[in-house]
């Protein structure tokens, strides 16, 4: 263990030991090999990095990381026997690359980091790693632990994590252009105002972050394509046991087969499936498609014509907006039809 | 090991306050409807861990920190403190009294959830960031209490530790507040050329002052600047203080110690807290910590440890509880009962305590004075003062806290019972020679300040109630017919002649009490503007 470690740990020993002592009795858990294994490989080296950064804050960092290290492990979500692999390696790797900010708020800082890996865990998304090493990469530009937190919501949407979809937008309008520019991973500057990226995309679930920021995004082509190819068979990890329908509830497409009811949202960058409400599934009714018509295997929408013979023969089919889920009567998935931007 | 489990056992991941009520026992009886609660999508920092029990944003879902405040208290209670007192007493159904020793003392069982006033009211003082004073003997653990809420607060142990001020008798306002520069004050021109080091525990949200009654006068006096008007001033500089709670012990609070406290440091304490004696049946307990040599301040787990956005979040939550209408007139007609003092002067609005403490006349001979009331009836003559505005906006305050604390939108009568005492401890100036002293099983009120404040009210509602006050208060009545605009001339004579039928009707044989005082003043107010309206409508009609 480093000197900085070692001498941190004594100047607290007291502290520490009680602290260890008084979770050990709320979770047995809890194992003391364990975590000096954990102090060692995972607190040591960020310690080190806050020394480098502000020697005087070594304690406080010290603190706050041994609270938040030892609540993980408590939940049996850190160390070798951790429910998520990997998760301190991830944890550490990110903090170690942002020094200035573990100085500044190491509990806040580390409490953040650990929960966003977890929900990347917890909704069935294995991009913890993607999303982590973006953010090392962009550490250099931020100036604050909330221009970190923005940016990592903007990579976790661009990573499939739906219900960020929002909180993105609301990022992308509260940072400067060049760190949202980065966490979008566009070539180059935004065109246009964040407030107009923000409408372009709000009101477009599957246009590409890339296109929204171009000048010329009004006088692109669009053309209706196939976006979207999603549930699939449960036996091989899908959703349905049979293949479903679809229709459209209350503003969501809802998928039902002959075990499962299901609520779909899915934009660009992912999907997900939820149990809707019975309530808003008992007073539905089948909802029309709207503008959109079917003409034999061609599909029409305000002005746009696409042919699709492959679903000619949909045994159902919704639309919501620009978007058209269709089902067919022998395959097990759901097939998202949507106008989308040419590529020039 | 089952024996630290049980001493340190986690913070309550259930429920603490499983079926709040939600209306209020007495007094009110509508009931009250919370809204209802809009989906809140989980933000990508929220998760397993919380820092502070917030998100990165600093949001948490209504009502979430009232149970935060309520598991930092069982934490407390069933963890850090060994405070086994349940004195702020609730009942959800009858409760139990049992008659014990020589002086029938009611040993009382309480069938709600009961609270300890040590820890419960400086926790509620940590939010509403108010002035409490922590009274009792030398290692009652009224710093270790005062510690915690620091911790609490999101401060670490030792910047709380180190940011207590120890009262001594040779503390001075350099001590107290900071330092200028030497290097600035040689190199001075002027004042505002001086630089002052100012003192950390100024820029707290915190602040403790140990054994506060320890510090001399002078020293007393610029502490009071800083908890009245939150500022520091040292050489013509100003520092601005953040609004903080403030925790102050002294052994005694009868004002004694090495100094004597000024008045006005007095006035200034919101709520008094005694710390109770140790339980020898707790001993057990007591040798767990030192064998397991844990000590709890060290451990305060971080999910009830709160931030200071959710301290103002929570402050503002406490605000919004209401206060209805029935409750407030009990407070209103408790109010009324202390000011008034008949001897004291000729003129009606003067015949008042203030009156007669400005005199510096001996209140033994205004007490002589015969007045020809029922002595021991009379409640004002229990006390040698009234409630300053203060005083009243701080039970309002402290009621919306322990409402708010309880998971109530509304203040209920129990809030009210409950917590006035703590409140108006220091405030009120008992008047131990008053007859009603010397009646049977009331001579022990004279040392206990606690009891004796909630038999007041008790006492004070009794009388409302005998007088049908909440369905029968001409007053209120006659204010809320109180308007002018339109009013004709035959109007307006006629609610004159209302005011001063009424008037005559009291004067006939009822004794003065302290309510009917300030009635007369309310009503001599509408006569007033009702005069001035009939001189304005007769000038402007001729």
């Amino acid at each position: 263990m480093s000197t900085v470690m070692a001498a941190a740990l004594r100047r607290g020993r007291d502290r520490y030991n009680s602290r260890f002592a008084y979770a050990m009795a709320g979770q047995k858990m809890l194992d003391p090999a364990v975590f000096e294994v954990i102090l060692r490989e995972t607190i040591a080296p960020l310690v080190e990095a806050a020394h480098s950064a502000r020697p005087a804050a070594v304690d406080h960092v010290l603190e706050s990381l041994f609270d938040v290290a030892l609540a993980l492990l408590g939940k049996g979500l850190l160390g070798p026997y951790g429910r998520i692999p990997g998760l301190g390696e991830r944890w550490r790797m990110l903090l170690e690359s942002c020094p200035a900010m573990l100085v500044a708020d190491p509990g806040r800082f580390a409490s953040a980091v650990a929960n966003a890996l977890c929900r990347f865990e917890g909704a069935g998304n294995h991009h913890g790693d993607a999303w982590t090493s973006t953010l090392m990469r962009l550490a250099p530009v931020f100036s604050s632990l909330d221009e970190l937190f923005d940016a990592g919501r903007i990579v976790a949407w661009r990573l499939g994590i739906l219900d960020q979809r929002e909180p993105a937008f609301r990022a992308i309008e509260r940072l400067p252009g060049q760190i949202f520019a980065k966490a979008l991973e566009l070539d180059k500057p935004s065109m246009v105002t964040a407030s107009v990226l923000v409408a372009r995309l709000r009101n477009d679930p599957w246009l590409a972050p890339a296109d929204a920021a171009d000048q010329d995004f009004d006088r692109r082509e669009k053309r209706l394509c196939l976006v979207r190819i999603i549930g699939g068979f449960r036996g091989f990890g899908g959703v349905f046991v049979s293949p479903p329908m679809v229709d459209a509830v209350d503003g969501a497409f809802v998928a039902t087969d002959r075990e499962t009811v299901r609520e779909l949202s899915a934009d660009r960058f992912g999907h997900s499936w939820r149990r809707p409400v019975p309530e808003s599934l008992k007073r539905s009714d089948p909802q029309p498609t709207g503008p959109w018509k079917w003409k034999a295997g061609e599909l029409k929408w305000e002005g746009l014509v696409g042919s699709f013979p492959e679903l000619a023969e949909r045994s159902s089919a919704a639309a919501i907006g620009s978007t058209m889920a269709v089902t067919l009567p022998h395959s097990h998935n759901v097939y998202l039809l949507a106008p989308s931007i040419s590529k020039s | 090991m089952g024996l630290i489990k049980r001493l340190f056992g986690r913070i309550s991941e259930s429920p603490t306050n499983p079926t709040p009520p939600k209306t209020a026992s007495r007094g009110d009886k509508k009931g009250v409807v919370r809204p209802k609660k809009t989906l809140d999508v989980a933000d990508l920092y929220e998760g397993p861990l919380t820092e502070g029990a917030t998100s990165v944003d600093g949001s948490s879902a209504s009502g979430a920190l009232a149970e935060k405040l309520r598991q930092a208290y069982f934490w407390i209670i069933n963890t850090a403190v060994i405070s086994p007192f349940y004195d702020i007493e609730y009942d959800d159904g009858p409760g139990q009294a049992i008659t014990i020793g020589d002086q029938k003392s009611a040993f009382r069982l309480p069938t709600g959830q009961s609270y300890s006033s040590f820890i419960l009211l400086p926790l509620l003082n940590l939010i509403l960031r108010r002035r409490c004073l922590l009274v009792g003997g030398p290692g009652r653990g009224k710093t270790a209490s005062a510690l915690l809420m620091g911790v609490l607060a999101g401060y670490s142990l030792k910047d709380v530790k180190r940011a207590i001020q120890h009262g001594q008798p040779q503390m001075t306002i350099a001590d107290l507040l900071g330092n200028p520069l030497p290097s600035s004050l040689m190199g001075a021109a002027s004042m505002d050329e001086v630089k002052i080091s100012w003192r950390k525990w100024l820029g707290m949200r915190v602040k403790i002052i140990d054994e506060y009654n320890r510090i001399p006068t002078r020293t007393q006096s610029a502490l009071l600047t800083v908890m009245a008007d939150n500022y520091a001033e040292i050489y013509d500089q100003i520092y601005e203080c953040p609004e903080g709670a403030w925790y102050l012990t002294a052994n005694d609070d009868a004002g004694g110690g090495t100094y004597q406290v000024i008045e006005a440091l007095r006035d200034r304490i919101d709520i008094v807290v005694k710390a109770l004696h140790f339980n020898s049946r707790f001993l057990k307990e007591l040798l767990i910590r030192i064998e397991s040599e844990i000590r709890p301040e060290e451990v305060v787990p971080a999910e009830i440890v709160f931030s200071e956005a959710e301290i103002n979040r929570a402050h503002k939550e406490i605000l919004q509880v209401g206060i209805p209408e029935a409750v407030l007139k009990r407070i209103e007609f408790f109010a009324g009962q202390f000011e008034f003092c008949e001897p004291a002067a000729e003129q009606f609005e003067y015949k008042t305590k203030d009156t007669v403490k400005l005199s510096g006349i001996d209140f033994a001979q205004i007490d002589a004075c015969e007045t020809g009331k029922d002595k021991i009836k009379d409640l004002g003559l229990q006390t040698r003062n009234g409630l300053s505005v203060r005083a009243l906006m701080t039970v309002l305050a402290f009621a919306k806290a322990l409402a708010w604390f309880r998971g109530h939108e509304e203040v209920g009568f129990d809030d009210l019972r409950q917590i006035m005492p703590f409140v108006l401890h220091d405030k009120f100036v008992q008047n131990p020679d008053a007859p009603f002293f010397e009646t049977a099983g009331c001579g022990v009120y004279r040392s206990d300040k606690i009891g004796w404040i909630r038999r007041l009210f008790d006492l004070a509602c009794s009388e409302y109630d005998r007088l049908g006050r909440d369905g029968d208060d001409v007053v209120a009545a006659m204010d809320a017919e109180f308007r002018l605009e339109g009013l004709s001339e035959a109007d307006v004579r006629a609610r004159l002649a209302k005011i001063e039928r009424q008037i005559g009707e009291w004067a006939k044989g009822r004794k003065l009490y302290g309510h009917m005082y300030d009635d007369l003043l309310k009503l001599k107010y509408l006569h007033q503007r009702y005069t001035n309206y009939l001189t304005w409508l007769r000038s402007s009609q001729s």
